[in-house]
């Protein structure tokens, strides 16, 4: 009970126990007890209690206080500490070796970023609009074809019919010149007709001007602070006036919107009211025979079945067209507005898009490539093992744990991934600028703007940290003490093999990459080169002018030059067809009509385009059959069932047959009228009256070709004055439909040569250490005889056998990769084996130019030099 | 100079520690140097004392018996160090040099 009483005021020693240094605490403690029990006694509990607390807070200083890290903390800190020094010298005593490790770590995880970047962008296209759930656009599908297009007054027909349908906006794309008011900016544009909905809809902020009555009058116009800048300078544009000259037509403008983000499906400067094009108004009468590039968007409730919805309205479209069973139902389609970029590509695309296998690709290789760098890290970790096997053999007599030890070296290679990580993002910062002009993407190197950045950099490296540090550490600190410690420790033979087969890997990847570059080139140079069964070479290509009454006139004018070997009007520019519509001919099934692809040109098409007649004849020029003569191409015939000698005198008709029914006069050589990744469709062609607003194409004779054009140019200045002169090559405007193709290949090639190098560090690195090793034996050969030739190839020999290891084990994977990449076109080059030969015999020669350095290195050295020692 | 640092009141704590011999520790010292010097003497400033010195190296300690008035916490006894020694007669003869080295004239008319 006495003692009870004398108990110190309890949560001031409380408050001392906190505070105290955990080494002065006990015998402070005692030191304070003795004192107050002495005081208890000689004053009294309540003054021992007063002078306690005051002693107690007096002791509260600097040197009593413990530290912040406290007690327990000291010892692990100290143990990191020392973690990171030893590791720190490790890499200092290893310059070579670091640095091996550390450039490809960066180069690896810099390529890793940027394509996670790339890939965060691509897949988040149209995910800002507010309402991107919730927007479908409409397509359609007739016969085999798919179009991303609509008629224009569906949109309007819907909305009545379905109150499902929240609001619905639509634009129409047109190319066309745009001059100011001051008559001295005139440029080519791409201007919109769109509804009034369209701010709404596809979420476009007006900067001036109000959504409600923006577009809402005839010839009002919206455009972006860019466009802006280009026609009125620094002045404020709405109230003034912007012409189209095409269509003669002013437009006041009533509203600056800021452009769409460019990860946006569409990308829109210019917009103007949907009342200034006939079809688009809602009193239209012709509006429904128009099927045009015109896209039209809905905006459904959150988490409708579309598919569902989009049978639905085209029973409906059936219903109110009157469509019969017999006849062709109507298909739409509705697409999220989310899902374009990546997964659309369908006919008349507003702008072409990306590919989801594209994401796929690359973050595949990204995933490749971060995994070589890793290899290269482990494969070094490992290899040096030996000169890390005596500090682990030390660790582990003064009583580090296994997992201990293993804490050191993932630590340790966390802090290299970490330097790697600076390095890299030097590397992006350089290199970003440079990959996005390329790219036509706007990836931003912001952490602000785009939070995921700091998230790609910590799982990055801790990914390359934990994945290419956790078997050097398990290897490193399995070590046996004892045997490490007598020096009897010599390699081990397993990690030599693990090293090994990680070469092997490294090399196999590169391989299949290397291929791919190969696979994709010469596929792109195929289709480049490929007998189109049209002459593209020398050829002009103008599009005339919708107005020109004197289109043949033009022509006339033109074939007069002395530069120009043919002239030829025509529908559409071969390479790029997607006209089509129904067509009746004798026995087609149910003696309906079929839809077919149709083309159209002069008389002279086949002469200007070097293309071939099978059977009959062509269109002559006098001729007045106008919609009444066909020609029809090989595949027509074969789909029809028709032998070549019967095929000509055939009956023939646009739609359903006519009372006057026209004949098929001839068969004409099969061409690539479409785009090849497509098989060659049945194609019937016609002849028109008259060409306007299509397409010109000029063969030009051999010789200057700058002279011939200004010629062209002349001449059409004379008859059409009015009218801006353009033109564009056939073979370039062909090489166009290849973008896709060629920007994979330049990727491709970058990526590979990434690989191939990040791998050939490695292997470099590896070979510095292990012709290290072999120094001796090198110098006793040497006194023995061995020549310098037979030296190198003694140690080239083994390098190059794992990687020729690594070849032989990825042909058949790149052999798999790249076929069913190649099937993904109608024609392709074809999987040559070549392919196989000429990247191995390039990844030999790379990989014995890196071995040689060193292998020279030791075959040249003085044997003394090696021998003397020990 | 800077040699030996011993402050004024470190250099008590050093000399009281070497009055008490073997009985040298927190409470004992604290009630040597409150008797001779009349002087009062907080925990705290002789515990942050006798750190100090200890991580200079003048003082050693060793733990002592625990009794029951401590509450069973022990006792932790100081000696002074070779190094403390040193430092100690550094300190005094400093002060003798100096003492030595004022004129008896000086002394003479602060008396007066």
């Amino acid at each position: 009970m006495k003692k009870e009483e004398n108990r110190p005021p309890k949560y001031f020693l409380k408050f001392f126990q906190w505070y105290c240094h955990p080494q002065l605490r006990d015998h402070i403690e005692g030191d304070l007890m003795e004192l107050y029990n002495e005081r208890v006694k000689e004053l009294g509990k309540r003054k021992a209690d007063r002078k306690f607390i005051v002693d107690v807070l007096l002791l509260f200083r600097p040197g009593i206080i413990k530290p912040t890290e406290g007690y327990k903390n000291l010892t692990t800190y100290s143990m990191i500490k020392s973690y990171y020094t030893i590791a720190f010298r490790s890499l200092k005593r290893n310059k070579l070796h670091a640095s091996i490790n550390i450039v490809g770590l960066a180069i690896g995880m810099a390529c890793c970023i940027f394509i996670a970047l790339f890939v965060q962008f691509e897949l988040g296209y149209d995910k800002q609009n507010k309402d991107a759930d919730k927007i479908f656009r409409m397509g359609i599908d007739l016969e085999a074809n798919r179009w991303a297009i609509s008629a224009f007054p569906i949109g309007a027909l819907l909305k009545d019919n379905f109150p499902e349908i929240e609001k619905f906006t639509r634009i129409k794309p047109i190319e066309t010149l745009v001059l100011n008011s001051n008559n001295d900016v005139k440029h080519k544009e791409k201007v919109f007709y769109a509804d009034s909905s369209v701010f709404d809809v596809l979420d476009i902020k007006l900067l001036k001007g109000s959504p409600t009555t923006a577009l809402a009058e005839i010839n009002s116009m919206v455009i972006t602070e860019e466009k802006s800048k280009i026609y009125f300078g620094g002045e404020d544009p709405v109230g003034k006036t912007l012409t189209l000259p095409d269509s003669k037509t002013e437009y006041k403008i009533t509203g600056v919107f800021s452009p769409l983000p460019s990860n946006s499906h569409v990308h829109i400067q210019i917009m103007v009211s949907s009342n200034n094009f006939e079809p688009m108004r809602p009193s239209s009468k012709q509006a429904w025979n128009y099927l045009t590039n015109h896209y039209t968007y809905l905006v459904l409730p959150k988490g409708v079945d579309y598919e569902g919805f989009a049978k639905k309205i085209s029973a409906f479209m059936d219903k109110y067209q009157n469509i019969t069973a017999d006849q062709t139902p109507n298909r739409i389609k509705l697409q999220p507005l989310t899902s374009i970029h990546l997964h659309s590509n369908l006919g008349l695309e507003v702008e072409p898009n990306g590919n989801i296998n594209t994401v796929y690709i690359l973050s595949a290789i990204a995933f490749f490539i971060l995994v070589i760098a890793c290899i290269n890290f482990m494969n070094l970790s490992t290899a040096q093992s030996l000169k890390r096997a005596r500090e682990v053999g030390i660790r582990k007599v003064i009583g580090s744990k296994k997992s201990q030890l293993i804490v050191q070296f993932l630590s340790e290679s966390v802090a290299i991934s970490c330097i790697a990580l600076v390095l890299s993002i030097v590397i992006l910062i350089l290199i970003t600028p440079t990959l996005n002009s390329f790219s036509g993407k706007e990836i931003v190197l912001n952490p602000i703007e785009n939070g995921y950045l700091i998230l790609f950099f910590f799982v990055i490296t801790f990914f390359v940290g934990i994945f290419g540090g956790i078997y050097p550490a398990f290897f490193l600190s399995g070590f046996q003490p004892t045997s490490v410690l007598k020096g009897s420790f010599i390699g081990n033979f397993k990690g030599q093999l693990l090293r090994k087969g990680l070469v092997v890997f490294q090399f196999a990847i590169a391989f299949v990459i290397m291929v791919g570059t190969y696979v994709v080139y010469s596929q792109l140079n195929f289709m480049q080169s490929k007998n189109l069964g049209f002459d593209r070479e020398q050829t002009l290509i103008l599009q005339l002018p919708k107005d020109s009454v004197g289109d043949v006139a033009l022509k006339n004018e033109i074939a007069k030059l002395a530069a120009v070997k043919n002239v030829t009007r025509m529908l559409e520019v071969p390479g790029k067809m997607v006209r089509t519509t129904g067509i009746w001919y004798e026995g087609s099934p149910e003696n309906k009509d079929v839809n077919m692809y149709i083309f159209s040109g002069d008389a002279d098409l086949i002469k200007t385009m070097g293309m071939t007649m099978l059977k009959g004849e062509f269109f002559r020029p006098e001729t007045k059959q106008f919609y009444k003569e066909f020609v029809i191409n090989e595949t027509a015939l074969k789909r029809f069932g028709w032998t070549m000698d019967e095929a000509v005198g055939k009956l023939m008709d646009f739609g359903e047959r006519g009372k006057e029914p026209g004949r098929v006069i001839g068969v004409i050589k099969d061409f690539h009228f479409k785009h090849l990744h497509d098989a060659i469709d049945p194609l019937v062609l016609y002849l028109e009256p008259n060409f306007e607003s299509y397409f010109m194409a000029i063969k030009l004779r051999p010789g200057n070709l700058k002279e011939s054009i200004a010629d062209v140019e002349k001449t059409w200045k004379r008859v059409i004055p009015q009218h801006e002169f353009e033109y564009q090559f056939l073979d370039e405007s062909f090489g166009k439909l290849f973008e896709q193709e060629r920007k994979l290949g330049q990727l491709f090639s970058v990526f590979s040569s990434l690989a191939l190098f990040i791998s050939c560090l490695g292997l470099f690195g590896l070979a510095s250490f292990t012709l290290e090793q072999s120094r001796k034996s090198v110098a006793v050969r040497k006194v023995m005889g061995a020549s310098v030739s037979e030296i190198v190839m003694m140690m080239s020999k083994d390098f190059l056998k794992l990687v020729l290891m690594g070849m032989l084990l990825a042909a058949p994977i790149a052999y798999f990769v790249m076929n069913r990449w190649l099937q993904g076109f109608a024609y392709n080059v074809g999987f040559g084996w070549a392919v196989f030969f000429y990247a191995t015999v390039a990844g030999l020669v790379i990989a014995f130019t890196t071995v040689s350095y060193h292998s020279m290195k030791a075959a040249l050295s003085n044997p003394v030099e090696n021998l003397k020692s020990e | 100079m800077k040699k030996y640092q011993l402050g004024e009141f470190e250099e008590i704590v050093m000399l009281t520690v070497g009055i008490l011999y073997n009985e040298a520790y927190g409470v004992s010292i604290k009630k040597e140097i409150e008797v001779r010097l009349a002087r009062k003497v907080s925990v705290g400033a002789l515990q942050t004392a006798l750190k100090r010195l200890e991580d200079k190296g003048y003082l050693k300690s060793r733990e002592g018996e625990a009794t029951e008035e401590r509450a069973g916490r022990p006792k932790k006894y100081f000696q002074i160090t070779a190094l403390g020694k040193r430092a100690m007669e550094y300190a005094k003869s400093t002060r003798d040099e100096l003492w030595s080295a004022i004129p008896k004239m000086a002394l003479k008319t602060v008396t007066t």
